[in-house]
């Protein structure tokens, strides 16, 4: 009884907290979405649907449609990428491992949107890059490096990788190497062993790394707006616009509870996949 | 038959360290052939050139007539059994045996069924067969490790230091069913251990390792009452040095010898030994009888001298006296009389006791040196 109080006491700051900052003002975005706009930028008095009907418009389904297949790209990728660095770096050992790690978390600190801003530079139409790439003939005099999908991919992947290394490397560091030697002692060719042995060892930072990916990317909007064209804009940059241009509180709201149940879909699944394992240990 | 696991001159380096130099041995079809030797002796080294993880810098190793250094691990008809188990531990023990002939795809799903079922009878885990790794206790899963590897049938299971992770009783019941296990399937054995006890028991023959280098080979009984060298004779259980000065043949079996500290002492010929030669002889603890009376039955052959009893361990089987003769000390080892019928007053610390041995018993090394008594337990032969 007194554990159960202490504990109680203990969980008490946490649970306000998650109260205060995250349940209310979802509650409070839920029920914003179904009232009016009032003229002035704020929230109207009484309930209606007039948000939710205006998801109808034809723009919402293929930006939202947008949205989830960047940002799944973005993860794919992501992963794809971290996968064989998170297997090095677990591998090393000592300084160089230490020099590594440290290059990928150097660049959080320079401002996120600094960073993006600097690919501006980078990929301007005039810029070093684009130039050099037209006078080795490379790229035609048409292509243009910003401003596209494209653009927005590789900034997107740019951003997140960091957050899939680092949660494949804690797991690459936990995984026991020798494992690697004892699958193909047993007959299996180097990448077997990987696919079959170190892959399905790592799966839980696969998961979170999966997560850490693909939650953030479905949230992205200055990307897209620093580095994508018109025609690029995702979900993010919608809610952005209906909350400071349109002063549309409940379409912003609207949107950003369709974000949220898109997000919640993969939480969903990462949840359940983990307390999976976690019944069945490994 | 013979000669089916051949090294030749093999040297494996580390850098500048040659881990293991210019070794050469071979290993018969069939036999438990054991790499015994202290930490960092090479022995797992050569395991793992055996097993394919490592290439030799120079020379070859040919298994039945077959050079295999070029052949990758997962070609190799050998499996190995880790010191950590390396089991999956995503797969249930069932899984991990069918691993192997899952990959290999020579056989049918039910055939492998089939196999698996017959192997988890074999090392008697039928019915953990869907536990995963985290589950079972470590004598398990060493029985698992020795299923999945034996499930393809090696020509040569490589065991590395396999038992090196569990106590002593399941230690001892592991290794005869390791035995037994090896009379079921006939596969050569090649058990890499530091553990002598294990490698007495278990082995036809014994490659004692120290540095890089083989110092001999043998069967255990051979490698233990006949150690070349003082590396050898103190690696493998406890001895006295006793060394000395060859004195005149006495006839064509024996010599006399000044031993130093001890005086004129007979000793075994079994090689021609010079007068006025160095010698060495490495003397067991158990060949040594104490008695509080000079025996009186003693031959021309036996050789006997005085001393104290300055320390005694009771170990139940046996106690271990450190006896002072002059300025040398000896361990002795006996096994128990009746303890509380014999006629004689046990032994005890401080008693004025005769050293007593058979010249047979003392077996002259061929090379001595003198920090190989710091293997023994008691390293001060002299003070």
């Amino acid at each position: 009884m007194i554990r159960r109080k202490n504990e109680a006491i203990l969980t008490a700051p946490t649970l306000l907290w998650l109260i205060l900052f995250f349940v209310v003002p979802s509650i409070a975005m839920v029920v914003i979405s179904f009232r009016p706009a009032s003229i002035y930028g704020g929230v109207g008095e009484g309930w209606t649907l007039d948000a939710w009907r205006a998801l109808g418009n034809p723009n919402y389904p293929v930006i939202l449609w947008r949205t989830v297949r960047l940002s799944l790209v973005t993860t794919v990728i992501c992963l794809a990428l971290a996968l064989p660095i998170a297997f090095v770096l677990g591998r090393m050992q000592g300084k160089w491992r230490t020099i590594l790690v440290m290059i990928v978390i150097v660049p959080f600190w320079t401002n996120f949107v600094i960073r993006v801003a600097a690919w501006r530079i980078l990929l301007h139409p005039e810029g070093m890059l684009r130039q050099s790439l037209i006078s080795l003939g490379i790229i035609g005099n048409d292509t243009l490096l910003l401003y596209n999908e494209g653009a927005v991919l590789m900034v997107m992947v740019y951003t997140y990788l960091p957050f899939a290394i680092l949660p494949l490397y804690a797991a690459a560091e936990r995984f026991d190497y020798s494992l690697l030697e004892a699958a193909r002692d047993l007959g299996a060719s180097g990448f077997t062993a990987v696919t079959r042995v170190f892959i399905p060892g790592i799966s839980r930072g696969l998961l979170t790394a999966m997560a850490l990916v693909l939650i953030p990317a479905l949230g992205s909007y200055v990307i897209p707006d620093l580095v994508g064209g018109p025609g690029d804009e995702m979900i993010g940059n919608k809610i952005a616009q209906r909350t400071l241009g349109d002063r549309n509180l409940p379409q912003a709201a609207t949107l950003s509870v369709a974000l949220l149940l898109i997000t919640l879909i993969p939480m969903i699944v990462v949840y359940y996949l983990n307390r999976r394992e976690r019944t069945h240990p490994a | 038959m013979s000669d089916f696991l051949v090294f030749e001159n093999v040297t494996k380096r580390f850098g500048d360290l040659a881990v293991v130099s210019e070794i050469s041995f071979s290993v018969e079809k069939g036999e438990i052939f054991s790499l015994l030797g202290p930490s960092g002796c090479g022995k797992t080294t050569l395991l793992r050139l055996v097993a394919g993880f490592m290439k030799p810098d120079e020379g070859r190793i040919l298994l039945n007539g077959r050079d295999i250094n070029q052949i990758p691990p997962e070609k190799r008809p050998v499996n190995t059994v880790f010191q950590n188990y390396a089991l999956f531990p995503h797969l249930t023990l069932r899984q991990n045996i069918a691993f192997g002939p899952e990959l290999a795809k020579k056989l049918s799903r039910a055939e492998i069924d089939t196999e698996v079922e017959r192997m988890l009878d074999l090392v008697d885990l039928a019915s953990h067969a869907d536990k995963k790794p985290s589950q079972i206790s470590g004598g398990q899963k060493q029985r698992v490790a020795i299923g999945r590897a034996l499930i393809n049938k090696p020509e040569v299971l490589l065991l590395d230091e396999p038992l090196a992770a569990l106590d002593l009783k399941l230690r001892q019941r592991l290794l005869v069913e390791l035995e037994d296990l090896h009379e079921e399937v006939g596969i050569t054995f090649l058990y890499v251990t530091h553990d002598q006890g294990e490698a007495m028991g278990i082995s036809d023959r014994i490659a004692v390792m120290r540095a890089g280098k083989i110092e001999q080979i043998g069967a255990p009984a051979a490698i233990y009452e006949t150690p070349v060298n003082s590396f050898v004779a103190a690696f493998i259980g406890d001895t006295n040095f006793l060394s000395g000065v060859a004195g005149e043949e006495l006839d064509h079996e024996y010599h006399n010898a000044v031993l130093d500290d001890l005086g004129i002492l007979r000793v075994y010929k079994d090689r021609p030994i010079l007068q006025g030669d160095r010698l060495t002889l490495s003397l067991r603890p158990e060949t040594i009888a104490l008695s509080r009376a000079r025996p009186g039955t003693l031959t021309e052959n036996h050789n006997a001298a005085r001393g104290v009893i300055e320390d005694m361990i009771y170990l139940g089987s046996l106690t271990r006296f450190r006896v002072r003769s002059g300025a040398r000390l000896f361990m002795v080892e006996s096994q128990h009389g009746r303890f509380f019928l014999d006629d004689e007053k046990p032994l005890q610390r401080g008693d004025q006791v005769w050293l007593c041995w058979h010249a047979n018993d003392g077996y002259r090394l061929e090379n001595f040196s003198e920090e190989d008594r710091q293997l023994l337990s008691f390293p001060g032969g002299k003070e």
